[in-house]
C-alpha cells in the first residue's frame, strides 16, 4: 500500500475543526477534563480510524495521528492517543466493549509498562493466577496517562506457563498510585497485589494484537509530539519577528536565522517519518511495522527535543517560565521521549530488529 | 505499470546490458571515466532512458517523478556510470526550455546519445556562494561574442566538449541584471583548463581560463542580460534532484557490507552493540529523509503544495547524511583506511599485493571528496539562509 502523503478530505475537515478547538485553548491550563471528552465524542473524534462495524468512523490510524497532532498542538492534557491505543486493541481482542468507549461513556486504558521493562515490549513480569471464574493479579504497572479517568484498565500478565494475557481490571477495584505528571498529566501506577481481574484474552490471541498496538502507540504519540514541536516553532518564529535586540529585531540574526531552518528541517523530517511508520502500521506486517515504529520513535524524540529545546534558546530568559508557553512544549517532548523505555531504547530495538532481518 | 514492476524492469534491462568489471569500479567511489559514462549512456539510449527527466517530445522516457527515483536509485546501487550530469540534469533542460528551434536540434541529439559531454561555468575565484558578483566579460563584436575571464571548480571540463557560462554583458543596474547565458565549444582558440588535484588524490576539479574567446552569437541562450533567471529556473528545476537518497542508501549498504566481513575483536563489526545502535541512529535519519522525498515527490505529483519540504531541505539534509554514511563507512574499515589507494592504480585493476580489504578501495577518496557536497550546488549555509527567508518572511 503507497504511503499517504496527501490528506483526504476527511482529514483535512477534521484538522480543521480541531485547529479552530485547539487554538481557544490556553496551552497552560489544563481546562475541564468532562467537557472535552464530552465535546471529542460529540465531534466523533473517538470513533475516528475505527471500523465501522464497531460504531467507528472507519478509516485508518492515519486519522487518529491527524486528532493526536492537533491534540499535541494545543498541549491537550485528555488522553486520546492512549485511549485510542486502548481502543484498537479492544476491537481485536473484545469487540463489545468499544460502543461505550467511542460515545464517550467509559475509558478503557492499556497497563502494560512496568518499571523494569524500560521499553522492552515482551517484558512482563505481572503474574495471574486463576481463582475461581476469575484471576488474581500481581505486580506493578507503571506510567499510565490518564489513569484518574479509566473505567477500567487492559493488563498484561503472565500465566503460571509464561504466555502473556490480557485481563481487565475495573477502576473501582485497582489500587491506583496516582501522580502528577512533570508535563502535567494525570497519571497512575498499578499496584496490583492480587488484584481481581477478568481475563479478555488468553496469550494466542493476545499476542499479535498487543504488538500492534504498542507499535501504533509509539506513532501516535509520536504525531502528538509533532504537534507540540510545530507549534513551539511557530511560536519561536513569531518571536524572532517581534523581539528586537541591539537595535534590530532578532530574526535578521543570522546565528538564529539558522537555528530556525534546523528547527524547521528537523520537524518535516519528523512528519516525513511519521507518515512512513503510519503506512507500515496500514501495510500489516509485523516485522516491518515493529521495525519502523521504532525508527518514528526514535527518529521524533530526536527532532522534538532539538526543536522544543531551542525553541526555548531562543527566546532567552522568557523561555524558561511557566508563564510562558515555549516551555510545557518542551516538557511534553521530554515526556514523549522518555516513555517507554526512551528513546535510546528504540534505537537499540531498531538495530536488534535489523540484525534480525 | 505499478513501481514495483517499473523498477524490475530497471534491474533486467541493467542485469542484462552493465559489463560486470564496469560495476565493479564504479562501486569504487572513484570518478568516473570518461569512456564508460559514454558506454553507457548509449546503451541507455538505445533504450531511450538516458535523458530520464526530459520531456518525451525532446527524447525523455516520459516518467513519473517517482519512476525517475527509482530509476536513479536502482541505477546508482547497481553501479551504473551516471551520465554526465551537467548535460542531462543542467544544460540540456534549458535549451529545451528556452533555447531557439537551431539550437535544440543542434545541442540536444549528441546530449541524448552520450557524445557530447558538458561543463558547467559558473563559479569564478571571486564569485562562489555569491554568483551574481561573477566578473567574465563577453563583448558582442558583430556576430561573435568575445570573452575574457576565468571560471574554477568547473567539475570534468577536462573531458567536456562543451561548456555553458554565465557572462557578464553589462554593468549597468543589480549585478544580476548583466549576466547572460552562453554556451562555448571547449575547444574554441583562448580556451585553456588547468586541473585542481583534490584532497581525495584525484582529477575531477579544473580552471578555465578564457582568453578573448569567440563564441558565435547564436549561441545565447534566451535573451541578453536575462542569464540570471535563467540560471536560477535551472537551479530550481530539478527540485528533488540534490536529495542523494541513493548515495546515503549505498554508502549504508556498504558500511554494513564493511562492518559484516571485518572483525572487531574476535567477532564481525556488526556485532558490536555499539557500533549497531549508532548505525541504526543513522539509518533511521535517513529513513526520515527518504520519507521527506517521498513526500515532495507525492506532493508534486499531486499538485499541491501543503506546505513544507522545500528543495534546500533536501539537499542539507541529503548531504550532511551522505557525509555522516562516508564517515561511518570509513570508521567501520578502520585500520584498513589509513592506505592510500589512489584512483591510478586502483580504478582498473587493484594490485595483486595491495593492502587493505578490497572493500576498502576508493573509499577513503570518496569521502574525502565529498565534503563537497555540503559546498557545491549553495552551500548549505545558503540553504539555511533560504530557508529561514522563507520562514521568516513577515
Amino acid at each position: 500500500m503507497p504511503i499517504q502523503f496527501i490528506p483526504t478530505e476527511v482529514q483535512t475537515m477534521l484538522r480543521d475543526c480541531l485547529r479552530r478547538w485547539g487554538a481557544e485553548r490556553d496551552v497552560r491550563e489544563a481546562g475541564d477534563f468532562a467537557q472535552t471528552w464530552k465535546f471529542a465524542a460529540e465531534q466523533g473524534w473517538l470513533m475516528a480510524g475505527l471500523p465501522e462495524d464497531l460504531g467507528g468512523l472507519g478509516g485508518d490510524a492515519c486519522d487518529m495521528a491527524v486528532i493526536a497532532e492537533e491534540f499535541g498542538r494545543a498541549l491537550v492534557r485528555a488522553p486520546y492517543v492512549e485511549v485510542a491505543v486502548a481502543t484498537t486493541l479492544l476491537s481485536a481482542l473484545a469487540a463489545d466493549r468499544i460502543a461505550a468507549i467511542v460515545g464517550g461513556k467509559a475509558i478503557a486504558l492499556l497497563a502494560h509498562d512496568e518499571p523494569d521493562a524500560r521499553g522492552d515490549h515482551g517484558w512482563v513480569s505481572t503474574t495471574a493466577v486463576a481463582d475461581g471464574d476469575g484471576w488474581l493479579l500481581s505486580g506493578r504497572k507503571s506510567g499510565i496517562i490518564g489513569a484518574g479517568h479509566a473505567d477500567s484498565f487492559l493488563v498484561t500478565a503472565r500465566l503460571g506457563d509464561g504466555g502473556i494475557a490480557l485481563f481487565e481490571v475495573t477502576a473501582a477495584t485497582a489500587p491506583l498510585q496516582r501522580f502528577v505528571t512533570f508535563d502535567n498529566r494525570t497519571a497512575a501506577d498499578l499496584r496490583l497485589n492480587n488484584t481481581r481481574a477478568t481475563m479478555l484474552a488468553g496469550p494466542e490471541l493476545t499476542s499479535p494484537a498487543l504488538a500492534a498496538a504498542l507499535d501504533q502507540r509509539l506513532i501516535l504519540e509520536a504525531a502528538e509530539a509533532l504537534g507540540a514541536m510545530e507549534r513551539a516553532q511557530e511560536i519561536t518564529r513569531d518571536y524572532l519577528l517581534t523581539r528586537k535586540q541591539y537595535g534590530h529585531i532578532i530574526g535578521t540574526f543570522q546565528a538564529l536565522r539558522h537555528r530556525i531552518a534546523d528547527m524547521f528541517i528537523e520537524t518535516e523530517q519528523a512528519r516525513s517519518i511519521i507518515q512512513r511508520g503510519l503506512g507500515a502500521l496500514a501495510d500489516g506486517d509485523p516485522a516491518a511495522r515493529a521495525l519502523m515504529a521504532s525508527a518514528v520513535k526514535a527518529r521524533v524524540a530526536q527532532a522534538a527535543l532539538f526543536v522544543c529545546g531551542n525553541a526555548i534558546q531562543l527566546h532567552g530568559g522568557i523561555g524558561v517560565t511557566d508563564e510562558y508557553p515555549v516551555g510545557h512544549f518542551y516538557k511534553r517532548a521530554l515526556a514523549f521521549d522518555q516513555r517507554h523505555g526512551g528513546s535510546a531504547r528504540q534505537v537499540e530495538r531498531f538495530a536488534e530488529l535489523s540484525a534480525r532481518a | 505499470m505499478t513501481d514495483d514492476h517499473f523498477r524490475q524492469e530497471v534491474r533486467r534491462f541493467i542485469a542484462a546490458e552493465l559489463p560486470h568489471d564496469m560495476a565493479a569500479r564504479t562501486l569504487l567511489g572513484y570518478h568516473p571515466h570518461r569512456p564508460d559514462v559514454e558506454f553507457w549512456t548509449a546503451r541507455l539510449h538505445a533504450r531511450g532512458w538516458s535523458a530520464m527527466s526530459w520531456p518525451v517530445e525532446y527524447g525523455g522516457p516520459g516518467w513519473t517523478l517517482n519512476q525517475r527515483h527509482i530509476f536513479e536509485e536502482e541505477c546508482f546501487l547497481a553501479g551504473c556510470p551516471a551520465v554526465n550530469p551537467q548535460a542531462f540534469a543542467l544544460v540540456g533542460p534549458i535549451i529545451y526550455a528556452l533555447g531557439t528551434e537551431a539550437q535544440k536540434q543542434r545541442f540536444l541529439p549528441p546530449i541524448l546519445r552520450g557524445e557530447h559531454f558538458w561543463a558547467q561555468g559558473f563559479s569564478e575565484p571571486n564569485a562562489g556562494s555569491d554568483l551574481a558578483s561573477l566578473k567574465t566579460r563577453a563583448v558582442l563584436d558583430s556576430d561573435h561574442y568575445v570573452v575574457n575571464g576565468q571560471k574554477i571548480w568547473t567539475s570534468e571540463a577536462h573531458y567536456c566538449d562543451w561548456i555553458f557560462l554565465l557572462v557578464r554583458t553589462s554593468t549597468e543596474g543589480k549585478p544580476q541584471a548583466g549576466i547572460s547565458f552562453l554556451l562555448a565549444d571547449l575547444k574554441s582558440p583562448g580556451i585553456t583548463i588547468r586541473p585542481i588535484i583534490g584532497i581525495d588524490g584525484g582529477h575531477i576539479l579544473n580552471e578555465v581560463f578564457l582568453e578573448d574567446v569567440r563564441v558565435p552569437a547564436e549561441n545565447l541562450i534566451g535573451e541578453e542580460n536575462r542569464g540570471w533567471t535563467y540560471a536560477k529556473q535551472l537551479l530550481g528545476a530539478e527540485r528533488t534532484h540534490s536529495a542523494e537518497v541513493p548515495r546515503c542508501k549505498g554508502l549504508l549498504a556498504r558500511a554494513k557490507a564493511v562492518a559484516a566481513k571485518l572483525s572487531a575483536r574476535g567477532r564481525p563489526l556488526i556485532g558490536d552493540p555499539h557500533f549497531a545502535r549508532r548505525f541504526a541512529q543513522l539509518e533511521i535519519e535517513i529513513l526520515a529523509h527518504e520519507a521527506t522525498l517521498w513526500r515532495c515527490v507525492a506532493e508534486e505529483e499531486a499538485g499541491v503544495n501543503i506546505g513544507s519540504p522545500t528543495p534546500s531541505i533536501l539537499k542539507v539534509k541529503g548531504t550532511e547524511l551522505a557525509q555522516r554514511a562516508g564517515a561511518m563507512l570509513v570508521e567501520a574499515l578502520g585500520d584498513d583506511a589509513l592506505p592510500e589507494y589512489p584512483e591510478k592504480d586502483y580504478f582498473m585493476t587493484p594490485p595483486p599485493d595491495a593492502p587493505g580489504d578490497s572493500l576498502a578501495y576508493g573509499a577513503v577518496p570518496d569521502f574525502l571528496y565529498r565534503r563537497a557536497m555540503t559546498i557545491y550546488g549553495g552551500s548549505n549555509e545558503v540553504q539555511r539562509n533560504i530557508i529561514a527567508s522563507q520562514l521568516l518572511r513577515a
